[in-house]
């Protein structure tokens, strides 16, 4: 559902009001943007935002130029829509607010913990049971510890995780959207990936979350 | 050369290929002779690949996305913007 870019024919058919593309649309993208608009407005916010996304978007794609991809210019349209949302409470979502800021910060450090002083290995990082992501997926219980683990990060790293490892954004684009400079996109995606693989990892040592 | 230490807090800019082609060097040298570094890379890599094949298989429900198009279609096409 979300490894496909548009084809010239389904925008075709989207700018023509095909209500069944649009339908694919919104199936393939409406929960990513909900990521998104949850970093930018905030959590009480996020849907509401996204449903008044897809109202503008839906008004305004026969109009779609291409100048951008499509994907690309439906979050464009889920930031602004978010940060009107925002400037009308007149509130500001702080950047990485969430206190799993801090427990990601404690896994930076049970990481750096892994490590002699000199640097190197302690030991060996464990052996996975299996490296096939579809495998991993067939145990319920991990897929569910990745599921909150997913939910749990704070709003930021989860927005540019999503845009960035689900999305396949470019990081240029992800700043953009997220108004975020480069190096503080590159932090966040780096421990929100990090708190993922220290899951699975745990996971593949102790079979429990 | 670098540290152990420094390849995992380097692992997101490799794969990113947000290096200069010096420090793509000195990481590739570094792998090429670490197992444990080549392990983690994997690993780092398949919980990427984890996500997004559970992203994948998490659709949106029915009822959801009813509602969010019976909501988008009545409030219909009254105004346009470009792109």
């Amino acid at each position: 559902m979300l490894q496909t870019v548009e084809s010239e024919k389904d925008i075709d058919a989207l700018r023509q009001g095909d209500s069944k593309a649009f339908a694919q649309l919104v199936t393939r993208y409406h929960k990513q943007m909900v990521v998104v608009a949850r970093a930018i407005a905030g959590d009480t916010w996020a849907e509401e935002v996204t449903q008044e996304a897809w109202i503008s978007i839906h008004r305004a794609l026969p109009k779609f130029e291409g100048r951008s991809s499509i994907k690309t210019w439906l979050f464009t349209i889920v930031k602004n829509q978010a940060k009107t949302r925002r400037s009308k409470e007149a509130r500001l979502v702080p950047l990485d607010a969430s206190p799993l800021g801090e427990a990601n910060d404690s896994f930076a450090n049970n990481l750096n913990d892994r490590f002699r002083q000199d640097g190197h290995w302690k030991e060996a990082p464990a052996h996975w049971d299996s490296e096939s992501p579809a495998a991993l997926l067939e145990e319920s219980q991990l897929r569910k510890c990745i599921v909150h683990t997913l939910s749990l990060l704070s709003a930021d790293q989860r927005a540019v995780f999503t845009l960035r490892d689900l999305q396949q954004l470019t990081l240029e684009e992800i700043c953009n959207i997220l108004e975020l400079s480069s190096s503080n996109v590159r932090v966040l995606l780096h421990r929100a990936r990090l708190r993922l693989m220290q899951v699975i990892d745990h996971y593949q040592e102790t079979g429990t979350c | 050369m670098l540290k152990c230490r420094d390849m995992s807090h380097h692992a997101g800019d490799y794969i990113e290929k947000h290096m200069s082609q010096r420090e793509k060097i000195s990481y590739g040298f570094h792998l090429f002779l670490c197992g444990h570094c080549r392990l983690f890379l994997r690993h780092f890599r398949t919980s990427i690949a984890v996500s997004r094949e559970l992203a994948r298989t998490e659709a949106l429900s029915e009822n959801e996305l009813n509602s969010i198009l019976e909501r988008t279609f009545r409030e219909g096409r009254s105004d346009v913007k470009t792109d």
